[in-house]
């Protein structure tokens, strides 16, 4: 319902109390028009108004074409009698009676209007409030159809005589739609909690999956590597060189599974880690993950330029996270550089801050960039560069977990500029 | 294990590969002597409060540490952890969790139920066996525990 619509209290009635009982909320609409106050005569027209026939004949058509043409029920009463004055043809065919049957009865002799007036010592309290309205009044029309109507009767003086005009609208499409409406929010809230328990299923399952890979799947890698290294120890001199590179190579298959474990749990874990959003010094947090990546670094000529950077909000371990994971992608992967230059910066477009990661590194071919964030993809050969593929992996969930974005651009053996964002911006 | 009052460590460890590494490793910094192995949780129990088959010995006021596995037959690590911390006759010894999991889920309740330390056991063979070494080094060599007396 649309509190945007003007609403026309009217100005000398007190708070019309609703009569109905099954007044719902009042709907402000245009309908609420104020009433004419019943002192404030409407002109009848008269030779004194200094118009000629002509022209009240032209101002007579144009408001009987009103009332004729008006998609509302219009009724006119006597205000002393209750007697029905005019009916106009949307009544008509609203309620489906004869203009004959409205005519010449009182208003609570129409059978319809009982809740309005159902005699007339009610209709003389009708008459006497001179404004009633009903945000909601069923009807039965000639055929036995219920509709519901808004009801809003006036008084006003007409040459002298007080005249009752009665709007009725037809509200039965919008009383459908409402009722439509609120069903529909109902079916929609039962989804939201179906979906809202299967997802905390999905959630418990992989909480017991990744507890079950965390505790189960690291003691056989354990034993694969140990008791190779126990063969080598005890039994090295009984094996030729050959049989001792074979158990060096299982022992690196099963360390590089153990790799894969605790990357891929550290993956999953982001999933179910709730964000602790914050206000972050983005700068604090660079400077933070490139001190931790000094091991990485060492004896090697790196220059390193910062930008400004602004600060940002989110969760202050996650967004390290991120800046670890970029920048010791630049840092492995322009390795081979006998100077390696890192830029980290940050562009505003459209008001959303761009962060950035930029290396003169081996860079890749933009052509697999959609494969660049998937778990487990690799773009070099394991011997060139180790690793497991979950890096950037994780950069992208904890960055959609933010609602932004991350993105890369490459030149193979010129080097990458990884961007990202961490609100929606226009390309999101 | 020569003599039962000479034993400094328990350890509680089921998987057989994993007590056997971490045997080696404690035998290789000579420790062998002063460790005593539970094979899951209920036995560990009975040899700290000299119940069932091992009423009688008291092993308790002798310990420097334990190295307790979390997943473990009849009852589990956390509940191990539990009693040892709720009982007056064992809650001064010094435990600490030895375990694949890094799960936060057990690290938080470990530490919740008073855990002294909790290590997750390296893949890597030489790692694990320095994990070990530095264990027994710094709980039976250099830690002072304090004296329990009933």
């Amino acid at each position: 319902m649309s509190s945007n619509e003007p609403t026309f209290d009217p100005p000398q009635t007190p708070k019309v109390p609703l009569l109905a009982a099954h007044a719902d909320a009042p709907i402000p609409t245009a309908f609420d028009r104020p009433p004419t106050a019943a002192g404030d005569e409407v002109a009848a027209p008269d030779a004194s108004t200094g118009r000629s026939s002509a022209e009240l004949d032209a101002s007579e058509l144009r408001y009987r074409r009103l009332f004729e043409t008006a998609q509302d029920g219009i009724l006119i009463l006597d205000a002393e009698t209750g007697m029905v004055d005019d009916v106009n043809p949307f009544l008509i065919t609203l309620l489906g009676f004869s203009r004959e049957q409205f005519l010449g009865k009182a208003i609570w002799e129409l059978g319809f209007f009982k809740d309005v007036a159902a005699n007339a010592q009610k209709f003389a309290e009708l008459r006497d409030k001179e404004y009633v309205r009903y945000e909601h009044l069923p009807l039965e029309t000639s055929d036995g159809r219920r509709v519901e109507v808004e009801f809003v009767s006036n008084v006003y003086l007409v040459a002298g005589a007080k005249v009752i005009q009665c709007n009725v609208r037809d509200i039965s499409a919008r009383r459908k739609a409402e009722e439509a409406l609120a069903l529909l929010r109902v079916e929609l809230e039962a989804r939201v909690t179906l979906r809202t328990a299967e997802l905390l299923d999905a959630n418990r399952e992989l909480e017991a999956f990744s507890y079950s890979v965390s505790h189960d799947l690291r003691a056989p890698l354990r034993a694969i590597d140990g008791f190779s290294q126990a063969v080598l120890e005890d039994y090295g001199d009984l094996l030729p060189a050959a049989g001792q590179d074979q158990l060096k190579t299982i022992r690196r298959g099963a360390q590089k599974m153990g790799c894969l474990i605790d990357d891929l749990l550290a993956f999953s874990q982001l999933s179910r880690a709730s964000l602790n959003k914050r206000a972050v010094n983005t700068e604090a947090i660079v400077r933070a993950a490139w001190a931790e990546l000094e091991a990485q670094r060492a004896g090697r000529i790196v220059d390193l330029r910062i930008g400004a950077l602004p600060g940002c909000s989110g969760d202050p371990a996650l967004l390290k996270q991120v800046w670890l994971n970029l920048l010791s992608n630049a840092l492995k992967y322009t390795r081979k550089r006998e100077q390696a230059a890192l830029e980290i910066g940050c562009l505003k477009t459209n008001g959303t801050d761009t962060f950035f990661v930029r290396d003169n590194g081996t860079g890749f071919d933009l052509r697999y960039a959609d494969k660049l964030f998937g778990v487990f993809q690799r773009f070099h050969r394991a011997e060139d560069y180790e690793g497991t593929g979950v890096g950037l992996a994780i950069v992208q969930r904890i960055v959609q977990r933010h609602g932004g974005r991350v993105w890369a651009e490459a030149v193979v053996d010129r080097g990458a500029t990884f961007y990202f964002t961490l609100e929606k911006d226009d390309c999101s | 294990m020569k003599r039962s009052d000479a034993i400094k460590l328990l350890l509680v460890e089921d998987n057989p590969d994993d007590l056997a590494l971490t045997l080696r490793a404690l035998g290789k910094a000579n420790f062998s002597s002063q460790v005593l192995v539970a094979r899951d949780g209920l036995e560990a129990v009975e040899l700290l409060f000299g119940e069932g088959v091992h009423s009688g010995r008291n092993i308790a006021e002798e310990l420097k540490v334990i190295l307790l596995d979390l997943k473990l037959p009849k009852l589990d690590g956390l509940e191990v952890l539990r009693r040892i911390k709720g009982d007056p006759r064992t809650k001064l010894i010094p435990v600490v969790v030895l375990t694949s999991s890094k799960e936060q889920r057990d690290i938080v309740e470990s530490y919740q139920l008073g855990v002294n330390s909790y290590i997750v056991k390296p893949v890597t063979f030489e790692r694990f066996s320095e994990t070990v070494r530095h264990l027994g080094c710094y709980w039976l060599l250099h830690n002072q525990p304090p004296k329990i007396s009933e």
